[in-house]
């Protein structure tokens, strides 16, 4: 069975603590150029650029995931991903209608920019998108699950804005993954992932950062849907042993994919 | 409150009334409250809350419930007036912890609850 790569948790210029310079366009083509199958876009509490990411990647050939990396009421990092467009904003409203809206203090943080596929600027978002939203993490889950999304607590290992950090364990529901940003031995030595199958991606905030870390998974093609049974079938085994192919299965991988020919 | 003593244990009932909390699960009877601990990070409760305490926070959620009954909590006091979940009241009510609502923040009630646990026979200022 072919493998595929994706960087699931991607931010854009529409996040304030992401390099301007980072639109959908120039990301969709380096990660084709660097032989991404798949990839997200995740800016902070917001879907909002999804429409040229979706033109974007057609363009490119990849597959696009639509999707926010959310502030959950406990100030946990969480990735809300969505197979399309309609399902992704349908969320967005939810998120913003409890978000708290704080001026954005361009002392402090770039300006929220809502760009096309051709990087012309086309609105800014006025109110910080990054504050806590409304929804509690076991909310956001079944909210998330409810429009057929993935639902995965993004740097579970991270000091800040993280299982490990916010709540200091991890809750029992029923999450897809969880990523983590540290090789698997050095993360369980911060916080135990249970048996969840786990992903890796970027974080990407400048363009550099694209494809640093990824998630490779096995699949009859490459879609939402593919990706979402990968984890399933993952999910079910358990993590503690690495499965051999023709098992599917869903792995982090840290360092730059090679070009694949 | 001037001396540092250890604290006195009260009866939550008495806690509730004198520090003029709604009582949305009351503890079961008897419960003490022997200290108090605030935080809106759970890892930090986690780590430092101790048994029999109350805790005081804004973070109105069931995870919030898995920390005090974790840690030992005799009782959850949620500030500033912030809206409880349904699934944290079951929760509460599953585990047999105490839970309180104040319109005060943190800083306000905390004072409050140390002038009580602190100074015997104290009352407490409305
Ligand atoms: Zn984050
Ligand atoms: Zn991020």
């Amino acid at each position: 069975m072919p493998r595929y790569r994706a960087d699931l948790h991607v931010h854009s210029c529409l996040s304030p603590c992401a390099d301007i310079d980072v639109s959908p366009r120039t990301l969709a083509r380096r990660a084709a150029s660097l032989g991404l199958d798949m990839l997200a876009l995740t800016d902070h509490n917001s879907c909002a650029n999804g429409p040229a990411h979706q033109d974007c990647c057609r363009q490119e050939r990849i597959v696009p995931v639509f999707g926010m990396e959310l502030t959950t009421l406990e100030e946990v990092h969480c990735l809300c991903l969505f197979e399309d467009l309609d399902g992704a904003l349908d969320f967005q409203n939810l998120v913003y209608s409890g978000l708290s809206r704080f001026p954005v203090d361009e002392n402090f943080y770039y300006p929220q920019l809502l760009v096309n596929s051709q990087e012309e600027i086309l609105d800014q978002v006025y109110f910080l998108l990054t504050p806590a939203s409304a929804l509690d993490i076991s909310t956001a889950l079944s909210e998330v699950h409810q429009r057929g999304g993935i639902f995965v607590p993004a740097h579970i290992d991270k000091p800040r804005d993280s299982l490990f950090s916010q709540l200091g364990f991890l809750p029992t529901d029923p999450f897809d993954a969880v990523e983590i940003t540290l090789p698997p031995d050095e993360s369980t030595k911060r916080i135990r992932r249970g048996k969840l199958p786990f992903v890796a991606n970027s974080d990407c905030h400048i363009l550099e950062d694209l494809a640093q870390r990824y998630t490779e998974f096995e699949a009859e093609h490459c879609s939402f849907g593919e990706l979402k049974k990968a984890l399933a079938i993952a999910r079910a085994r358990g993590n503690d042993q690495l499965p051999q192919p023709p098992t599917n299965w869903v792995a982090g991988v840290w360092g730059f994919p090679s070009r694949k020919t | 409150m001037n001396n540092l003593l250890e604290p006195q244990a009260v009866r939550s009932e008495t806690v509730a009334q004198d520090l003029g909390l709604e009582i949305i699960v009351a503890a079961p009877q008897g419960t003490l409250i022997s200290s108090g601990f605030t935080s809106d990070l759970l890892s930090d409760a986690m780590a430092n809350a101790q048994e029999g305490c109350a805790f005081l926070t804004i973070q109105a959620h069931k995870n919030t419930v898995a920390v005090a009954t974790l840690t030992g909590a005799s009782a959850i006091f949620v500030c500033s007036s912030r809206t409880v979940p349904e699934d944290m009241i079951q929760s509460c009510k599953d585990e047999g912890i105490g839970l309180y609502r104040s319109t005060e923040n943190q800083f306000i009630l905390s004072g409050k609850l140390y002038q009580l646990l602190y100074t015997p026979n104290a009352s407490v200022p409305s």
